[in-house]
């Protein structure tokens, strides 16, 4: 149920929103030099409540990232570095036996590092499916089962996770169900040269930045429910509907290329992630509705990790991006 | 909230009006150009070609009304708010700000749509409209309209200026009954010409027909003209039957070894009827003068008996006077009494000269038939206007028929006698009489084919000459089909042909 309070004081409360947003930027570019739209836009899918797959070569900062916003959201922050023996158990806990101390026994429940409010998954793509797999339900459904016992994770929950594309000896790719339920995959470049040299300069001196909570969890999930009040005008609307669509090769409005690389399109999930990101992004950008140019600001995080290419696509070193920049163009041609 | 600024719904109304200026502008900028070009070639058509003139008048009256009610379409056609939202997000650069404006209801959020709402109108009320969102009119669109009006004023003039023309004919019943009563007029001028009876008599049982004509639709005139046709084609086939031309040769042998009766037999063989008559009546008088004797080889076996044939022949056609006179003749040769052969003789220079003015009321029958023909299958046409029953009765000359004269429905059958002085000359002569031209193909392979081929080759040259010669309008139908028939005759067989 959405809340609808006076004017003066929506205003006021997107006012608090853009002000938090940015102290929360601030905070974490204290530690992570440059990465500007990837801190925003990790911050974005934070406030919608999603998980973000974070794709990059080491040494990028990824990992300084999620710390980062942990420690600025005072948030609990739990760290796994997946590898291939880890176990699900290893992940979200198991039930041991504890001696009482008065000669009985008895199964409690330990557990794993997935009890937190915000869990780093390193190198996710190095778990076997089995390992990945268990991520599923806590990530979709913010609890874990262990013994038949279902055990609700804490509030928020993020899973910021990240992979390195380098490294395809002994990794295992993510099935497209749990890339499903990433809502941003961000990719990590480098940085510019003057960024480079600002990292240089912060990080080899005697006082390393720290990183100060600005607020708390239970805040982000404010600034994610006003945003979930942002209208959307039915034209806007059919603009989503219609851009997920054009990522499917059987509808009629697709272009050529993606009738000729894509395998299958993109879920409604995408959608729903897509609209819901707009929204946080109309209200940094000071405004009332969702416009077309915010969809199309968070389109390509929130799609390029579930439009699945053929073959062919490799093949002829067709990239996700490049596709869904095409589709971008085509479908912006019809808005006006 | 600033509530001093005019409401959505009012820039809505102020973007809808600018859509349709635009399109008022785009639009006025092709008709322009359009309509000058097509001005200039019509003035230029116009001054040229003077019998043009109404005729790219009305062109370009078109075309002007075509151009008003496009530009009225442009005008009217309803804007949607949708679309003016979207103009106004373009023009301001508001990323889908009306267009959210325009759509959301308070459903949606009633403070948050206030608030969209409020935003917009602040944002649109500081800009400039007129700057960010103008109206461009085509480039030199003041010159080419001035233009368009200075060609349409020239074109105008030069309309002005000519001379009244004949009123559009109407190409309706009256225009065909036009037609026929010219038709009739030249019979009637005709019968005076002639004061042929008949003729009057005819056009006095067509005066109802020609009352009724100004009234008939174009259906009942067809009828009307038919009716007519079948009573002339009766007419001139009992002129036919009295005009004893079938039989005249018969006559001609019959008294052609008469001493005396020569010219008589030359007539008759001519079928100048007229002169037969005469020259009878000459011989009768000559035979009932006093002394007179029967002439020689009028009592000979072969005159009797191509006599007694001349009459059977004459019986047999119905022309009994005529019959009656020739064995009268025959009977008064054989009592060697030349009073009784000169009664014959008298009695068939009646039957000639009656059978003379058959054969000229046939003639004048085939005319009219064609004459009919003409108006019936191409009603205004000219061919069919030109064919004057005046004329080619002042024309006539001795008593043939005329080569063309006559027109017969059925041309499969014989080509038309051509008895007439004037066209013999044209259309007589013998197969192999004139120059020609023989070609002998020979191969030095026994077998078929090489011939054939040069045969064929041979044959579609002489094919392009045969369809030249049958597209000739100036041969008779009958020579033409004749002339068909020939080639299709010797027309090469299609398939392989056996050694």
């Amino acid at each position: 149920m959405s809340e609808n309070p006076p004017p003066d004081e929506l205003q006021a409360r997107l006012q608090e929103f853009r002000s938090r947003f940015e102290q929360l930027k601030a905070e974490v570019q204290k530690a992570v030099i440059g990465q500007e739209d990837i801190i925003e836009k990790t911050v974005i899918a934070m406030i919608a409540g999603g998980h973000v797959l974070l794709e990059g070569v080491p040494g990028l900062g990824k990992t300084l990232l999620v710390r980062s916003l942990a420690g600025a959201l005072h948030l609990s922050f739990q760290r796994v570095q997946f590898t291939p023996d880890l176990m699900p158990a290893d992940l979200i806990g198991t039930k041991i036996l504890v001696d009482d101390g008065h000669g009985h026994s008895r199964f409690e429940f330990a557990p794993g590092p997935v009890f937190c409010n915000l869990l780093l998954g390193d190198e996710i793509n190095r778990a076997t499916p089995k390992t990945q797999s268990a991520l599923l339900e806590a990530m979709q459904e913010q609890s874990v089962t262990v013994g038949g016992e279902t055990r609700q994770l804490k509030k928020p929950f993020f899973v910021l996770a990240t992979q390195n594309p380098l490294e395809m000896e002994g990794t295992y790719p993510l099935p497209e169900a749990q890339l499903d339920r990433f809502f941003f995959k961000i990719t990590v470049n480098y940085p510019s040269a003057e960024d480079f040299e600002r990292i240089l300069d912060v990080t080899t001196s005697r006082d390393l930045p720290t990183v100060q909570p600005v607020f708390d969890g239970a805040r982000l999930v404010e600034m994610g429910a006003l945003a979930r009040d942002v209208p959307v005008a039915p034209t806007i609307r059919q603009r989503v509907v219609r851009l997920i669509m054009a990522t499917h090769p059987e509808t009629e409005h697709a272009i050529d290329a993606v009738r000729r690389y894509v395998r299958y399109g993109a879920s409604p999930r995408a959608g729903q992630a897509c609209l819901l990101a707009a929204k946080i992004r109309a209200i940094l950008q000071g405004r009332f509705h969702v416009a077309g140019e915010d969809i199309l600001a968070v389109a390509l995080p929130v799609l390029r990790h579930r439009v699945m290419l053929s073959f062919e696509a490799q093949a002829d070193g067709v990239s996700a991006d490049a596709l869904l920049n095409q589709i971008f163009e085509a479908e912006k041609k019809t808005w006006n | 909230m600033p509530e001093s600024h005019p409401g959505l719904e009012e820039y809505l109304a102020t973007a809808r009006r600018r859509i349709r200026l635009q399109r008022l502008a785009q639009l006025s900028g092709g008709l322009l150009r359009g309509l000058g070009v097509l001005l200039i070639i019509a003035v230029g058509g116009a001054w040229l070609f003077p019998q043009a003139a109404v005729a790219l008048s009305i062109l370009v009256a078109l075309a002007f009304a075509g151009a008003l009610a496009a530009l009225i379409v442009a005008a009217v056609r309803p804007v949607g708010d949708l679309q003016a939202a979207r103009a106004i997000d373009a023009h301001f650069g508001l990323p889908d700000q009306a267009l959210s404006a325009s759509e959301l209801t308070p459903e949606a959020g009633e403070n948050w749509v206030r608030l969209l709402r409020a935003d917009t109108q602040t944002r649109l009320a500081n800009l400039d409209w007129n700057t960010r969102w103008p109206v461009v009119w085509p480039k030199y669109s003041a010159a080419a309209g001035a233009a368009v009006l200075l060609l349409s004023a020239l074109l105008a003039v030069r309309l002005g200026v000519l001379p009244p023309s004949a009123p559009v004919a109407d190409s309706g019943p009256n225009e065909k009954a036009a037609l026929v009563e010219e038709l009739l007029a030249d019979w009637e001028k005709a019968a005076e010409l002639t004061r042929d009876p008949e003729l009057r008599e005819l056009l006095a049982e067509l005066q109802p027909l020609r009352d009724e004509l100004p009234k008939m639709n174009e259906r009942e005139m067809f009828l009307a003209l038919s009716k007519l046709e079948n009573k002339l084609e009766a007419l001139r086939d009992a002129a036919a039957r009295d005009s004893l031309e079938s039989v005249a040769g018969d006559m001609a042998s019959a008294v052609e070894n008469i001493e005396g009766l020569g010219p008589l037999a030359d007539a008759l063989r001519r079928r100048e009827l007229e002169r037969a008559a005469e020259l009878a009546e000459k011989a009768a008088e000559k035979l009932a003068r006093k002394g007179a004797e029967v002439p020689a080889g009028a009592d000979s076996a072969a005159t009797r008996q191509k006599m007694a044939r001349a009459a059977e022949k004459l019986s047999e056609s119905g022309q009994e006077s005529a019959a009656s006179a020739i064995q009268q003749t025959g009977e008064g040769a054989r009592r060697k009494d030349p009073s009784q052969m000169a009664q014959g003789m008298k009695q068939l220079a009646q039957s000639l000269a009656k059978a003379a003015q058959s054969q000229s009321a046939k003639a004048r029958l085939g005319l009219q038939l064609a004459q009919l023909g003409q108006c019936k299958n191409g009603m205004g046409n000219e061919e069919g206007a030109g064919l004057s029953l005046t004329v080619k009765l002042s024309e006539q000359k001795g008593q043939g028929r005329g080569a063309g004269s006559e027109i017969d429905p059925d041309r499969e059958k014989d080509p038309t006698d051509l008895g007439s002085e004037r066209s013999l000359e044209g259309l007589a002569g013998l197969a192999g009489e004139g120059e020609s031209e023989v070609e002998t193909l020979s191969s030095e392979t026994p077998g078929s084919e090489a011939p054939r081929e040069e045969r064929n080759a041979q044959f579609a040259k002489y094919e392009k000459l045969s369809q030249q010669a049958i597209a000739d309008e100036n041969l008779p139908p009958a020579y033409r089909e004749a002339i068909r028939k020939y080639f299709e005759a010797i027309r090469p067989a299609a398939g392989p042909v056996d050694p």
